[in-house]
């Protein structure tokens, strides 16, 4: 907990203490927007994660990741992010029935701990401008190293993941509305120690509205689906939505989400405890409820 | 002739400008836009208009551009020898806070000075650069002033650049339509 705290106060102080201005500011926690950092400018985000609730046990992740991004042209801007997560839980998963009558733990009963879990590089593109074009196009890529899977169990891991996502925007009342749209697939190729290679594609639809409701302040909404398909075949899929809020000034701006997960395929459990299981949503691979913060600065 | 209370008090698009927090850029007042724009000016003689929704539907369908505000701050320049032109004081969307501007007229309602009063946002104040706002110089209602056609973009203040020309095709059918009409 406290290299989370560390983390995260080192995050804050390293965006406080940055020098002002604002920059491709995202509205929304987790739809990216087709905008581009400008030429020459750079912005310092720190974006958390608190993830909760899960049919069984305890469970509470929080995941901080710190990105620096530097426009090379008004069309093109380049990025760099280090991740870590802070996790505890205990007895928050089924297991899994391997054989008639025969369980086995997918996962390990509990975890505690505090860890680095990724580093990677982005590149961002426009193609179109919401502004001068009538809809915005870009493409945003990452490319990422990951040693610890903190989104579920915190273990260790070798995972190579490349991760494009189309955007598109489209603005109304002078661009106090904006609609943005990702088409976001993930392709990973991940070894677990002891145990063989897997590949695993995500894919990560989502959508987001937001309307500028007084100056510098935006109110909206956004969601995405969540699905994965593990060595070819269909893993899970949830559905996540809530409400958005942004605010920018001129030195900073701070975006904040709640998500809850809507809908979902049945996890493992559905099988071997279903009277422990909640009906429609996954909650062994996700969790019920994500709040997102992020607060950025530009230089 | 009116005073400067009056013509403040008038004007609560470029006191909107004034109130704001210390951080806001303000190159010039209220007061000190007229003089810019109109140095030889003895007078400024207020033809501020509501628009009626008939007037405001009717610019919108000439500009090509929305109109937000019913309020129009306008000013008549008159010297020594009659009148010297119009000035408007408007605003339009940053993306985050307003950009307040001031335009000048001829006479026969052309462009004559542009000035940024105030500029809040964090990128996109090269809309201040003489040359791009001389883009707009001689312009009258009617005249194409279609953005990236016949208005060059700056990148990395486009959403400035375009709303500013959105606001100044705006104001030319507003004098054209409404204030030339007396």
């Amino acid at each position: 907990m406290k290299y989370c705290l560390s983390l995260i106060s080192a995050a804050a102080l390293s965006v406080l203490t940055a020098a002002p201005a604002q920059a491709d500011e995202s509205l929304f926690g987790y739809i990216v927007g087709a905008d581009i950092i400008p030429n020459g400018q750079g912005e310092a985000v720190v974006n958390i994660t608190r993830r909760t609730d899960k049919d069984f046990g305890t469970y509470r992740g929080t995941d901080v990741v710190l990105e620096g991004e530097y426009g090379v042209s008004d069309r093109f801007s380049v990025s760099a992010f280090v991740g870590g997560f802070n996790l505890k839980y205990k007895n928050a998963f089924a297991q899994e029935q391997v054989a008639p009558g025969v369980f086995e733990d997918v996962y390990p009963q509990q975890f505690s701990g505090t860890r680095l879990s990724k580093v990677g590089v982005a590149a961002k593109y426009q193609f179109l401008s919401p502004y001068t074009d009538g809809i915005g196009l870009t493409l945003r890529s990452e490319l990422y190293y990951q040693f610890r899977y903190g989104r579920i169990d915190g273990a260790k891991t070798k995972q190579v993941s490349f991760e494009p996502n189309i955007i598109l925007q489209k603005n109304f009342l002078d661009d106090t509305l904006i609609t943005t749209v990702n088409l976001k697939a993930e392709f990973e190729n991940r070894v677990f120690p002891g145990e063989g290679a897997e590949n695993e594609i995500k894919f990560e639809p989502g959508a987001g509205i937001s309307y500028r409701v007084a100056k510098g302040l935006y109110l909206g909404g956004e969601g995405f689906y969540r699905a994965d398909n593990l060595n070819g075949e269909f893993n899970h899929g949830s559905v996540f939505l809530g409400p958005t809020i942004h605010y920018g000034a001129k030195k900073f701006y701070i975006t904040a989400t709640f998500q809850r997960q809507v809908m979902g395929t049945p996890p493992y459990s559905y099988d071997t405890a279903p009277q422990f299981t909640t009906a429609g949503v996954n909650l062994e691979e996700e969790t019920r409820n994500e709040f997102r913060l992020k607060f950025g600065v530009n230089f | 002739m009116i005073s400067r209370r009056t013509f403040l008090g008038a004007a609560p698009l470029g006191l909107a400008a004034l109130s704001q927090p210390a951080r806001a850029t303000t190159y010039f007042t209220g007061a000190t836009v007229r003089q810019a724009l109109f140095p030889s000016a003895t007078q400024f003689v207020d033809r501020s208009v509501t628009l009626t929704s008939a007037q405001a539907k009717a610019i919108s369908k000439a500009s090509a551009a929305r109109v937000s505000k019913s309020k129009v701050a306008v000013w008549e320049a008159r010297g020594a020898n009659g009148k010297l032109g119009t000035m408007f004081i408007d605003q339009v969307y940053g993306k985050h806070e307003f950009i307040t501007y001031a335009v000048a007229l001829g006479p026969e309602g052309d462009v004559r000075q542009i000035e940024i009063m105030d500029y809040r946002e964090t990128y996109g104040d090269q809309i201040r650069i003489p040359k791009w706002r001389a883009q707009f110089s001689g312009k009258r209602h009617g005249q194409p002033l279609k953005f990236t056609k016949d208005v060059k973009n700056i990148s990395g203040a486009t959403l400035s650049c375009l709303h500013i020309t959105d606001g100044i095709r705006r104001l030319l059918a507003t004098y054209a339509l409404v204030i030339a009409q007396g």
